[in-house]
């Protein structure tokens, strides 16, 4: 029954029907809970998708974003009846800095990447667009965090990463604080990862959790 | 005073109505190529195409590139000898005063030129897959109005306004582009090249 209903979420996935696929969630969850909705059909239709994104590359970030939207949903609701459950709260996987770079405005992927890894169990500190390095930095410090993660659609802004790298590299943090970099110009320009000084990025906002908590492990 | 290099101009069509009557390009007989604004959707078609227009390290023809950082390999065309691109990160920095876009853009402008205003349902629909519903959802969650940039050479288009703007739950502001800001990047850019 399980597979049969990922199936079917998978459908309203590929269609980008969030309220097909919410009707779907909540009518298990009313008889099963949240948190096997989440574990029978949620995550195994959201690694589909995943999947097809990377591989087939027909999904606009749009179309993403809608997807993003209705994990959060559900996810949010799975957290709140695990709290209500139980005494003891959600555990944290880690802390991230989010936020676009300096004169960078395309917020989409940033706010995808943050949905997907809140939904992962990450703590995520999101400043917004055209951030400047210094900001990303005493963020980070402020809450601890061991992975700021910079987006930028373009290359033009992209090279602002730089000064991200410059100024931990400068205060020693490299080994405590892990670069991750993301948005439209890494993938169609493999290479600008190394320019920018990015400790790694991945192809799709799905990936971003996985990437997140292996550069956090990688922290010595 | 005479022509160096012959010039040459390759531009997106969202630009169209601000250049069709720019006499700084009329006067300097500048030869304007238009590529469809869509390829702005597909950035690496977008490449392909700009790559095959330019032909490489011509001694006698300039290339002027009225383009955003649209395409992945932009900054390669644009360091080749015989190409300069207008300064801005895409068409609407090109348009405005670099502090008016920054501050539109932190307001959570959404930005129309008349091209794309005449497109939108193309542009949302079709390219990025966003039906009313959705796409409701979607821009007011990043957007906080739209923002008609009129090029004083069409009349503003009150009514599609209206339109896009009860389809998004969104309201909409009209502001008149100032021709001169176009031009001057392009004459500051051209300068060297038009004059022995």
């Amino acid at each position: 029954m399980g597979a049969e209903l990922k199936d079917q979420l998978y459908g309203f996935f590929i269609n980008a029907d969030k309220e097909g696929a919410v009707n779907l969630l909540e009518h298990f969850a009313e008889a099963n809970g949240y948190e096997e909705a989440v574990k029978e059909i949620l995550e195994p239709a959201l690694a589909e998708f995943g999947d097809h994104w990377t591989k087939v590359g027909d999904i606009s970030l749009a179309h993403g974003y809608i997807v993003g939207k209705i994990a959060e949903e559900i996810l949010t609701k799975a957290a709140d009846e695990k709290v209500k459950n139980s005494s003891e709260s959600n555990e944290i996987k880690g802390k991230a800095i989010m936020g676009n770079i300096e004169d960078d405005f395309h917020s989409l992927g940033r706010k995808l990447v943050a949905t997907f890894l809140k939904a992962s169990g990450w703590e995520v500190h999101d400043l917004g667009n055209d951030v400047p390095a210094e900001e990303f930095i005493s963020k980070a410090l402020e809450v601890e965090a061991s992975v700021i993660g910079v987006s930028a659609m373009m290359y033009t802004t992209a090279v602002n990463i730089k000064k991200v790298r410059m100024l931990l590299d400068e205060r020693n943090l490299s080994g405590k604080i892990k670069l991750a970099v993301g948005g439209a110009i890494f993938r169609l320009r493999p290479s600008l990862l190394e320019e920018v000084g990015g400790d790694g990025t991945v192809g799709n906002a799905l990936q971003a959790p996985e990437l997140f908590t292996r550069l956090s492990n990688s922290i010595k | 005073m005479g022509m160096k290099k012959n010039i040459r101009c390759i531009s997106c069509s969202i630009f169209r109505h601000s250049l069709e009557n720019n006499e700084f390009i009329k006067e300097n007989s500048i030869k304007v190529e238009f590529l469809t604004s869509m390829l702005h959707m597909r950035p690496e078609k977008l490449d392909e195409k700009l790559k095959k227009r330019i032909l490489p390290g011509s001694e006698e023809e300039l290339t002027l590139l009225l383009y955003g950082d649209c395409a992945p390999g932009m900054c390669d065309l644009q360091n080749q000898n015989n190409v300069k691109r207008v300064e801005g990160i895409n068409c609407i920095e090109i348009l405005l005063e670099a502090s008016l876009y920054r501050k539109l853009r932190k307001e959570g402008a959404f930005f129309l030129l008349p091209e794309w205003a005449e497109r939108w349902r193309e542009v949302f629909e079709f390219e990025l897959g966003l039906d009313e519903k959705i796409g409701k959802q979607f821009l007011q969650d990043f957007q906080t109005k739209f923002v008609y940039l009129d090029t004083g050479q069409k009349e503003v288009p009150i009514g599609l306004l209206n339109e896009i703007s009860a389809y998004f739950g969104l309201p909409y502001e009209v502001i008149e582009l100032d021709a001169k800001i176009l031009t001057d990047k392009i004459k500051r850019l051209l300068e060297k090249y038009l004059y022995e």
